[in-house]
């Protein structure tokens, strides 16, 4: 036998063996089949309105996906959206610079999941009932943190410009998550870091044998997921031009979805941004598809789910078959 | 009987319906029958005691006794009933245990025990136990050997599977004896002695050039490198010992004797401990196994597959995770170099198959072991620490993995290895400390390590007048 050959062979299985290129064909073949039912579908504008909607969601995921990657799960970044909205709107309508206003946004959402990993590491409580925690104090908090709950309305044009501006027809949030997700890949793929991250989700007790301080790790995917929330809580505000105490609210579950779907394993050890991207994205894809094709909420999250549970079963089947 | 490897418990396995056999069949009172699930098994009457305890720990005795065969009252459980019947055979056993204690809270000894109880209360015609007395003390073996006694009266056929002699020759009446897979022979135990057995379970392969091999070296060894001065923790009391440069020195001690955590205090695995710690002549204060690995001190641990390798990762990524950092200072992976030195690894250590990107959980329990020997020396340890570092390996690879610390003692670093293998450390080993209930109970040297020494002090024996010398 050839050596050549049995390369050549051995690159397909590796290639289907990534359910990142499963969930691209998935995609090419969502976008195929609403191309051909919808009429407004297949446009530059519409996958414009495409990404702005999918991409708030694929930044939390790609956070989210660092958590589960290193065995764990936040269920604070739907929450951690929500009051930092609330915290950036209250602090501008009280004169705040946008700028800085920005600037302590991100720290909070920082410290929150530093909070979550300290949590996680030091008390030992599970990450599930750690992040629960945070979570519904948090939304009790943006809840409280306006007369009514009512929104409260942000009047700084530079705030709204800086998170929803158009660069030609290109909107300013694409330009975020390319350049939020090429650096978490580089991290993820490029540095000692991100291997450990994926050590410490793989075996922890092995990993922490092998010298990797598996604590520090697991905080700080929490400390990224918080980061990456508040960004995308952010720019939430700046589209809704208010914040709103129940803005996020489910999100985390998307997020989770998003991840799953592109290939991370829930149980640790393995996934990818990109790949969380293509989960991100098939969501987007078949909301948009699905709105433009008169269904209702109802049906659509009935159908997102059974993506969810093909993608997972497609999963298990490709990982069973892996040479 | 039979070597690690022979196929013993892949044998009795396929008895207790646990795996299918490829071919082959099997014969019950004369009757052909077909084995091929666990639930089969239990119903033909063959009960399986594994060498992994399988009793659930949250349950109580009575729960764990009759679990999947739960006596009802109606569609209510009847916990007394049960209670009741699991006292009976608790006392019939001799064990002075309430059947309502949570298992949790037992010894493994007792876990053991409890697990063969559950054995007989399925009224089992045929039990096997697969290594029972790994876990157990003295006195819980006598207690098991009773039972079996009473056992063996009573009409059940035992099939006993266990490496260590003097079990064997205590209750045995027939032997048969595994070699790599396939049968050698089966004797009565009366017409054999423990030399023939032990001729038929290795071969005729010569140990005797790896002996004088060791013997040669046996005087070169440098300057201490790592020196123990009573440390004493939770399992440990007051333990002393130095290994020189180019020196192995072996653990050797029954389950439980302290050895594994001799290891971890070193490591700075466990912080309750008290006692000096010297490396290279200077005395540290070893808190964290970050503190250790800068010192280049390095442990391969027992348990491989939950803290020796990452299963999901790649030999590649498994090879390097230990030295990465050092490797590359500034954070960023360079996979060139990272590619160059597993490929480096996977030629010296012969890792099959020569595959840098294969998933470690792929490979076997012997190439895995290379992969975390591998990754440890890519750290460039002056102090390695093995536990147990061929348990459940094939003979092939625990050969080359002995020739490879031979090397490497030989190359100066000083290696601890902690075996419950007494021949490995006979073998392998230029001095052994026998460790009992946490105690150095002999040091044996060169020629006086033989496997009758070793047994007898770790099993409590004391130092007699030609016995070894103390350190």
């Amino acid at each position: 036998m050839s050596l050549v050959q049995e390369d050549y062979k051995t690159k397909i299985a590796k290639l289907t063996a990534q359910s990142q290129v499963i969930i691209f064909l998935g995609l090419i073949i969502a976008v195929a089949i609403f191309s051909y039912l919808s009429p407004y579908f297949f446009s530059v504008r519409n996958f414009m309105n495409i990404i702005r909607q999918m991409s708030m969601i694929a930044i939390v995921a790609f956070g989210m996906t660092f958590v589960i990657i290193a065995g764990e799960i936040d269920l604070s970044v739907g929450s951690i959206i929500g009051i930092t909205g609330m915290v950036a709107a209250i602090s501008m309508k009280n004169g705040l610079n946008p700028i800085i206003v920005i600037g302590g946004a991100l720290v909070l959402g920082a410290l929150i999941g530093l909070l979550n990993g300290l949590m996680v590491v030091k008390v030992k409580i599970t990450a599930f009932l750690a992040t629960l925690v945070t979570m519904s104090v948090l939304r009790g908090l943006s809840l409280a943190s306006t007369p009514g709950s009512a929104p409260v309305t942000i009047s700084s044009s530079l705030f709204v410009e800086i998170t929803t501006a158009n660069i030609g027809l290109i909107p300013i949030v694409l330009i975020y998550l390319i350049t939020i997700l090429s650096i978490l890949h580089f991290v993820l793929n490029k540095t000692v870091f991100g291997r450990h991250i994926y050590a410490t989700g793989g075996g922890a007790n092995a990993a922490a044998l092998a010298g990797v301080n598996i604590q520090f790790i697991k905080t700080m995917v929490f400390v990224i997921s918080g980061l990456l929330a508040s960004f995308s809580g952010l720019v939430l505000a700046g589209r809704l031009s208010a914040g709103v105490p129940d803005s996020g609210t489910g999100w985390e579950l998307d997020a989770i979805a998003a991840a799953v779907l592109g290939g991370t394993k829930f149980s640790g050890g393995q996934g990818s941004v990109i790949g969380t991207l293509g989960g991100a994205l098939i969501m987007g894809v078949v909301s948009n598809g699905l709105t433009l094709l008169g269904m209702t909420y109802a049906y659509q999250l009935i159908i997102k789910g059974l993506i969810i549970a093909l993608a997972v079963i497609l999963d298990i089947w490709v990982r069973r078959t892996e040479v | 009987m039979g070597e690690n490897g022979a196929g013993k418990t892949t044998l009795m396995k396929i008895l207790a319906g646990v795996y299918r056999p490829e071919k082959g069949t099997i014969y019950l009172n004369g009757q052909k029958v077909q084995i091929n699930s666990r639930k089969r098994a239990q119903e033909l009457g063959i009960a399986m005691i594994f060498q992994e305890l399988s009793v659930l720990p949250n349950l109580d005795i009575a729960g764990n006794l009759f679990l999947a065969r739960e006596k009802k009252k109606g569609i209510l459980l009847d916990n007394k009933q049960m209670e009741d019947e699991a006292r009976s055979i608790l006392e019939y056993l001799g064990l002075k245990l309430n059947p309502k204690t949570i298992v949790e809270n037992l010894s493994v000894g007792e876990r053991q025990l409890v697990e063969i109880a559950r054995a007989i209360t399925s009224n089992a015609k045929i039990i096997v136990m697969d290594e029972p007395t790994s876990a157990l003390t003295q006195d819980e073996q006598e207690k098991l050997f009773g039972v079996i006694d009473k056992l063996k009266k009573q009409g059940t056929a035992i099939i006993y599977v266990s490496h260590r002699m003097d079990e064997i020759f205590r209750i045995a009446d027939r032997i048969t004896i595994l070699r790599d897979g396939k049968k050698v022979n089966t004797v009565l135990t009366r017409d054999v002695n423990k030399k023939e057995i032990i001729s038929m379970m290795i071969g005729e392969k010569e140990v005797v050039d790896e002996l004088s091999k060791r013997k040669q070296h046996s005087k070169k060894f440098g300057e201490p490198l790592l020196e123990v001065e009573k440390l004493t923790g939770k399992k440990i009391n007051n333990v002393s010992f130095k290994v020189r440069s180019g020196e192995i020195l072996g653990l050797a001690g029954l389950l439980g004797s302290g050895r594994t955590e001799i290891l971890r205090a070193i490591c700075g695995l466990d912080n309750n401990i008290s006692g000096n710690i010297k490396v290279d002549g200077k005395k540290y204060n070893i808190k964290s196994l970050q503190d250790a690995l800068r010192l280049g001190i390095i442990l391969v641990p027992e348990d491989r597959r939950n803290e020796g390798i990452i299963p999901g990762m790649s030999v590649m990524a498994n090879l390097s995770l230990t030295a990465l950092a050092n490797i590359f200072p500034n954070g960023i992976i360079k996979f060139k170099t990272e590619h160059h030195i597993a490929s480096k690894n996977i030629q010296e250590l012969n890792i099959q198959p020569c595959d840098p990107y294969k998933l470690v959980g792929k490979l076997s329990g012997g190439n895995q072991q290379k992969v975390v020997i591998g990754r440890c020396l890519n750290h460039n340890p002056k102090i390695l620490l093995l536990d147990e570092p061929t348990q459940g390996i094939d003979i092939g690879a625990k050969a080359e993995l002995h020739a490879l610390f031979r090397t490497l003692a030989e190359k100066g670093m000083a290696i601890i290895i902690v075996s419950s293998e007494l021949p490995e450390l006979v073998s392998i080993a230029d001095n052994v400390l026998v460790l009992y209930e946490g105690q150095v109970r002999a040091f044996l040297s060169g020629a006086d390590i033989e496997e009758k020494k070793i047994l007898y002090y770790a099993t409590g024996g004391f130092e007699s007048e030609s016995g070894a010398r103390g350190l």
